[in-house]
This record gives C-alpha cells, sequence and structure tokens, in this order.
C-alpha cells in the first residue's frame, strides 16, 4: 500500500519579503535624499576658510557614509527579491510535485 | 593669513537643513529598527537582519555629526554677525545678546571660536558682568559661562579667552568674586548675625541672596571656574603685570588666595602671591605674637571658609589658613616653587616672643620657625617636593643640582635643629626627598667620618667643586633619620626605598667573584648606614620585640626587607611596601625571632647584612651550597631567604652562614668591609 504524499516545507513569505523590498527602497531613496539634500547645501554655502574646509571635510565623510548606508539597504532590497522569486518557485515546484505524487498515488490505489 | 568668507544667512540656513536632515535620519534609523521581518530561508534571513543593522548603525552614527554640523554653522553664523560689533565695543542687538548668552553658557560658541573671537568673548563678557556680578543669579551665570568655557574651548581660544575676561572683568572685581560666594553660602548665618561682620563681608549680597538653597556647588561650580580663567591668564601670559599685581597685592588676602584653590598660575603672579599671602602673613602673626602679644586680639578674617556650609557638600572646604592655599598652588608650578623657596628674602624682619626684631632671609627658615599652619606643614612639604623634585630631576644641570641639594639640606636643618612639633607633613616630603635623590649620599657620609659645620652651623653641605651631592656627618644623618623614622608613613616609604637601594646595591657588588684586590667599598656603606638606623632608631637597647615602639619594629624591620630584597636577575616585580607593612603585621614574629636569637641588637645589623651578602653571592652562584643542602636551606636550586626562617631553621642558616668554611671564604673580604 503507497504512504502518505508528503514533501518538506519551503519556507519563505514571498510577498513579505517584496513587501520589505519596498520598505527597504524607501528608506534608501530618503537616505539618498538627505545625502544629496546635505551636500547640496554645503556646497553652496558662501563659508570659505581653514574652518569652512575642514567642516566640508567632515560632510563629505557623512555623505560617504549616507550613500553606504543606502546602498546597502538597495542591496538588501535586491537580495529579498531574488530570494522571495526563489522561494515562489521552489514552493510552486514542491505543489507539482505533490500534485503529480498525489496522481501516482491514486492510480496505485485503482 | 586664510582668507575667511562667510555669509551668515547661508549658515544660518544651511544650520536649520542639517538639523532637518539630521531628525529625518533619526526617523529613519528609527523605522529600521522596528522593521517586521517576514518568513525567510534562514541564509537570507540572517544576511537581511545583518545588513538592516548596518545600515541603522550607519544613520544613528550620522544624525549626531548632521546635528552637530547644524550647531557649528549657526555658532559660526553669529560670530560673522557680531565679530565687527565686539572689536569696535558696539553693544549686541536684543536677539544677538541672547544667543551670545546662552550659546557661551552652554559652551558651544566658544568651542567655535578661534583665538581672536575668543578674546573678544571674554572682553564683552567682562564687560557684560563687571556691573551686576554681586548680584547672586548674575554671579552664578557668569560662573556657568566660564566653566563651560573650560570645558569645550581648545587651549589656545580658552587662553586668549581667559587673558582677556580678566583684564576686562577687572582686577579688583575679580578679588571680590570669593565675597560674593561667601555672602551666598552663609547668608543664613551672616543675616541671622547681631554682631557687626568683618569689613570685607558683604552683608548686602547675603540680604539679596536670602535664605535661598543654593543648587551649586560653591568651591567646584562657583569658584573653580574663576580660579581656572584667573590661573589660565597667568599661566598664558595674557594678563598685563599690572592687573596681575593688583590681584596679587589686593589688602582681602584671603580672597585673592581663595583665587589660587584651582589651577596653574604664572610664576611671577606665584612669587608675588607668595610675598603677600604667606611672607608677609607670617611677619604680621610674629608682630602679634611678640610685641602686641596679650594687648589685643590679632586681626583675622571671617570664619566662613568656603564649602564648608553648603549642605549638599562634604563640608571640607577651602582652607582657612590662606599660606596653605599659596604654597599648595606653588606646588603646581615647581619652577614657582623653587624660586619662593630658595629666593633669599629681602627687608623681611620677624618678632621673637619678646618682641625683638630678627632679619629672616631664608624662606625656609621663615616658615619652618615662624609659620602657622592648620594642616601640619603639608602643603609646605608639597611645595618643597615640587621644588625638589624638580631641582634633581634625572638630567638636570649641575647648577640646578646644587640649588636643589641646598634645599634639600635648608629644610633637613630645620627639621634636625628646629624647634617644632607639629610640621610633620615637612618631615614626610624630607624622608620621600631623601629616599628618592639623597640614599647614595647617606651611605656614603655614613661610611666616612666626614667633616661638619662648613658653614656655621646649618646642617650639612654641599661643594660643587667637588661633586653636586650634600655632605651630612655622621650626628646628623642619626639626627635626620631619627626624625624620618619617627614618623610613620615616612619613615616606611623612607625605609623601603633604603632597603631597595641597598638590596641592589648587595646584588650588584656580589656580581664578581670575590677577590683580595676587590672593592668591597658597597658593604662598607651598608653596615655604617645600617648602623647609624640602629643608632637612629634606638635599637641598640631593645631586648624584646615585643616592647619595640613602632619606630624601632621599623628598623629591625628595614634589615629584613634588605634581605628578602637581594635579587640578583631581576631585582624588579618586588612589591615596594610587603616589607616594611609586614614587619607590624606577617613579619613581627619572624623579626621577634630575630631579635631572641641575636640578644643584642647589633647583631640583628650584622646577620641581616650578612645574610643579604650570603645570598647575594649564593645567588651568583659563587658559592658552593653543598653545605646549604645538608642543613635544608636550598630550594628550588636557590638558597632560602634568611628572613623568612624562624626558629632551628634560622639557627642552622646562621650556623651554615657562620661556619662553612667556604661561605666564609667568599664573603670574608665584603664582611671585613662591612663591619669596619
Amino acid at each position: 500500500m503507497p504512504g502518505p504524499v508528503w514533501l518538506p516545507e519551503v519556507v519563505g513569505d514571498p510577498a513579505g519579503m517584496r513587501a520589505l523590498a519596498s520598505t527597504l527602497r524607501g528608506h534608501a531613496a530618503t537616505v539618498a535624499w538627505i545625502e544629496s539634500n546635505c551636500t547640496g547645501t554645503v556646497t553652496s554655502m558662501t563659508f570659505e576658510g581653514p574652518a569652512a574646509t575642514r567642516f566640508r571635510a567632515r560632510a563629505e565623510d557623512c555623505a560617504k557614509s549616507l550613500t553606504s548606508a543606502g546602498d546597502e539597504l538597495l542591496q538588501l532590497a535586491g537580495t529579498l527579491d531574488r530570494a522571495a522569486s526563489d522561494v515562489e518557485a521552489a514552493q510552486a515546484e514542491r505543489a507539482r510535485k505533490l500534485a503529480e505524487m498525489a496522481r501516482e498515488a491514486e492510480q496505485a490505489r485503482a | 593669513m586664510a582668507r575667511v568668507v562667510v555669509n551668515p544667512l547661508d549658515l544660518r540656513r544651511g544650520a536649520s537643513r542639517l538639523r532637518d536632515a539630521s531628525k529625518e535620519l533619526t526617523v529613519v534609523a528609527r523605522a529600521l529598527a522596528g522593521v517586521g521581518l517576514p518568513e525567510m530561508p534562514a541564509g537570507v534571513a540572517a544576511h537581511v537582519e545583518g545588513g538592516i543593522a548596518s545600515a541603522r548603525s550607519l544613520l544613528d552614527g550620522n544624525a549626531p555629526q548632521l546635528a552637530d554640523g547644524s550647531v557649528e554653522l549657526e555658532r559660526r553664523a553669529l560670530w560673522a554677525e557680531i565679530a565687527d560689533r565686539l572689536d569696535a565695543g558696539y553693544p549686541l542687538s536684543g536677539t544677538q545678546l541672547k544667543e551670545f548668552v546662552s550659546w557661551m553658557k552652554d559652551g558651544t560658541l566658544l568651542r567655535f571660536a578661534t583665538p581672536h573671537e575668543a578674546a573678544s568673548a571674554g572682553r564683552y563678557l567682562g564687560v557684560l558682568y563687571r556691573g551686576n556680578f554681586k548680584h547672586p543669579d548674575r554671579l552664578i551665570e557668569l560662573a556657568q559661562i566660564l566653566r563651560a568655557g573650560e570645558t569645550w574651548a581648545d587651549p589656545a581660544a580658552l587662553r586668549e579667552f581667559s587673558g582677556a575676561f580678566v583684564e576686562s572683568f577687572g582686577a579688583q572685581n575679580l578679588v571680590e568674586v570669593p565675597r560674593v560666594i561667601q555672602a551666598i553660602e552663609w547668608s543664613h548665618v551672616i543675616n541671622g548675625s547681631f554682631s557687626p561682620q568683618e569689613r570685607h563681608v558683604l552683608a548686602v549680597v547675603a540680604r539679596e541672596w536670602g535664605d535661598r538653597d543654593l543648587e551649586q556647588d560653591p568651591v567646584d561650580d562657583l569658584l573653580a571656574p574663576f580660579a581656572v580663567a584667573l590661573a589660565n591668564a597667568t599661566y598664558s601670559g595674557r594678563l598685563t603685570r599690572t592687573t596681575e599685581d593688583a590681584i596679587a597685592h589686593d589688602e582681602d588676602t584671603w580672597a585673592t588666595a581663595q583665587l589660587l584653590t584651582k589651577g596653574t598660575f604664572s610664576t611671577h603672579f606665584l612669587l608675588e602671591c607668595f610675598q603677600t599671602g604667606v611672607v608677609q602673613k607670617i611677619v604680621e602673626h610674629s608682630r602679634w605674637e611678640g610685641t602686641a602679644a596679650g594687648l589685643g586680639e590679632e586681626p583675622h578674617d571671617a570664619p566662613y571658609s568656603l564649602g564648608r556650609f553648603w549642605e549638599h557638600g562634604d563640608h571640607e572646604g577651602v582652607p582657612y589658613d590662606t599660606k596653605q592655599i599659596v604654597l599648595a598652588a606653588l606646588a603646581r608650578n615647581p619652577e614657582a616653587a623653587q624660586l619662593a623657596l630658595t629666593t633669599p628674602l629681602a627687608g623681611v624682619e620677624v618678632f621673637d616672643r619678646v618682641g625683638q626684631q630678627h632679619a629672616v632671609t631664608s624662606p625656609v627658615r621663615l616658615l619652618y620657625d615662624h609659620g602657622r599652619f592648620d594642616d601640619d606643614g603639608r602643603a609646605f612639604g608639597s611645595a618643597y617636593t615640587a621644588a625638589v623634585d624638580s631641582y634633581l630631576a634625572p638630567g638636570t644641570a649641575p647648577h640646578e643640582l646644587d640649588a636643589g641639594n641646598k634645599l634639600t639640606l635648608a629644610v633637613l636643618d630645620r627639621v634636625i635643629h628646629g624647634d617644632r612639633d607639629d610640621l610633620g607633613g615637612v618631615t614626610d616630603a624630607l624622608a620621600s626627598d631623601l629616599a628618592s635623590h639623597h640614599l647614595a649620599a647617606l651611605h656614603e657620609d655614613a661610611a666616612t667620618n666626614a667633616a661638619t659645620d662648613h658653614d656655621g652651623g646649618i646642617a650639612g653641605y654641599i661643594d660643587p667643586e667637588v661633586d653636586h651631592r650634600i655632605h651630612l656627618s655622621r650626628a646628623e644623618i642619626v639626627d635626620t633619620l631619627s626624625k624620618v623614622t619617627g614618623r610613620d608613613d615616612a619613615g616606611r616609604a623612607f625605609l623601603t626605598g633604603a632597603a631597595h637601594y641597598q638590596a641592589d646595591s648587595i646584588a650588584e657588588g656580589t656580581t664578581a667573584a670575590p677577590t683580595f684586590e676587590g672593592d668591597y667599598s658597597w658593604a662598607h656603606r651598608a653596615g655604617a648606614f645600617d648602623k647609624l638606623l640602629m643608632e637612629a632608631g634606638d635599637v641598640n637597647r631593645l631586648h624584646d620585640f615585643h616592647d619595640a615602639q613602632e619606630q624601632q619594629r621599623m628598623v629591625v624591620g628595614f634589615m629584613n626587607d634588605v634581605v628578602s630584597l637581594v635579587k640578583v636577575n631581576p631585582v624588579a616585580g618586588v612589591a615596594i611596601h610587603h616589607g616594611i607593612d609586614a614587619i607590624g603585621d606577617s613579619m613581627a614574629p619572624s623579626a621577634d625571632e630575630l631579635m631572641k636569637d641575636n640578644d643584642r641588637a647589633h647583631a640583628v645589623v650584622q646577620n641581616g647584612l650578612t645574610a643579604a651578602i650570603v645570598k647575594g653571592y649564593a645567588d651568583h652562584g659563587h658559592i658552593d651550597l653543598s653545605g646549604a643542602e645538608q642543613r635544608h636551606l636550598v630550594r628550588g636550586g636557590s638558597l632560602v631567604s634568611y628572613n623568612e626562617l624562624d626558629g632551628i631553621p634560622r639557627g642552622r642558616f646562621e650556623d651554615w652562614m657562620n661556619n662553612d668554611p667556604d661561605v666564609s671564604r667568599i664573603v670574608h673580604e665584603a664582611l671585613q668591609d662591612s663591619s669596619r
């Protein structure tokens, strides 16, 4: 007599993962906007002299750091999107196999 | 000079944007912290979680940076707006003044000031407050501003700021600041008193303050900022001599001294304060003790010491005696301490008990013989330590060494010949000086019959033509050691240093295998010093350790220490205080045994020193230890320490040490010298 039809679960919530990716993209956009706004502000000020040079150097470091944070968020979003697709595909494949196995079991019983 | 162009409006607009950006970054960082993670494959979840944390950390780190940048732009904008007005001496507008005071109070305006701007701020601040600082709330505000500036300004800006502030605020006003603080702190007492106050007490300030509770610490929060401002101003040379002298010579010497409680002051200023706050005070006091004795009460300041009444503090407060405060300030500037304690006094005449005037030219003699101190002479001792440590530091020029040695002898002379038993702090400082700088001289002179009285009665002498050290007779060494070991802490510190010195000499002297022609003067010096030490501690008359006074215990303990400290490669790593301290505690029975076994005290010296020398030679491998092994005196291949033994094992050690032919052969020459 054939055994029960079973395959291990594929862990993952593709919709949730895509939603998170979208959220992270949104935050990355905000960070990029802040970075651009700060850089624009600092560049356009009439502020010259040794203190201004030091200030701009610090502002540049800050901008690089913000860019890096934004990039990191975008990469994570990309990773999440790709992982969501993989999970989705694996889940579909599992469903297909389960259906096939169920059919075979049915035929065997008949 | 770098070109500086600033548009204040641009900077203020930029500041506003950066402040907004900082807030927005904080919002994003918080949102990331609270983001919910959906179900994901394990590897992806870990990666995403780590990535979000990393991005959040970057944002968290940058939000304060942007906020700080915004503060900088705003402060620099204000500087751009007001710099010309301040330079020209024009008053600030209402908004500018509000921002100026507010940002001076939190230190941010000085934090972003150039030295020139800082000087302008100091000058303006002086103008702002010099007319109203006697109102308690204004004084508290000014103290906060000074304190914030001292916390945040860079050193160059702070120097300029402090100098300009003190000049602008005014010497007379600055000297009145401690009186305002005094009136605030002691208002309850001053307002409740029916008798007239000492004339400097500001009763009107006390009345204005009323019975309000003072939140600020009168010393650390109110007095210290002014003291530090004055210190910075004088030490950086930004203050005119006129202003320095006006403060130093103000007739309210109590108030001037209060301003010396914190900070490092210029040498010139301190020397002036030394004259008014110490030398003249001692002379005045002698006058009342002499001619005027019994004719009236010596004038004194109001007994309202700062910090002593304030209910939230420890009530310790600033010393009442101005001499102590000035001497403590000298200790923070070694150059000033040197000059104050070594420059001959001119025109100083003190009164003796019968009203006769005597000229005194030696500062040390004036302070030691005529100064009355409430602190056991500790501040005097600290100033002396600062001076002598600086004079006798390694690598100093010969004339500096001579000056330092002269100072040591001046103090030593008063300690052994002076008639004071209330200046233990000075004896402690002498002990520290001798242990740090003069152990070689003391050992050398103990072993030679040094000539005495080169200079008509003052203890010891120096002879720069021959060497750059102090010279003392044996009698003077005994007197000195007696005084030093008569003080618990000072005696222990000194003897610990001496034990290390002697142990090191023995370890070095026993390096080479002994020969008939060898130089064993090191042993002679050690033996001679130890004998004088025994004499100073009156140990020769001691027959039972249990009856020993602390001084005698210390001296007997010294011998134990020397034995235990003889270390051959490496000497370092021995706990400094262990041996001496242990004598009073765990080592006492051992010392007791030592005394029992050596019924004559001088045998303590001989056995202890012999054991130290034997240990040195044994550890250097010059003694055949087979005899010691037979007597179970060898542990781990090394000779055990004599001082660790008692009873029968100690007897076995002495038997081996005194009778083994190989030991005798090796140590003979050194022992001959040590007991010479």
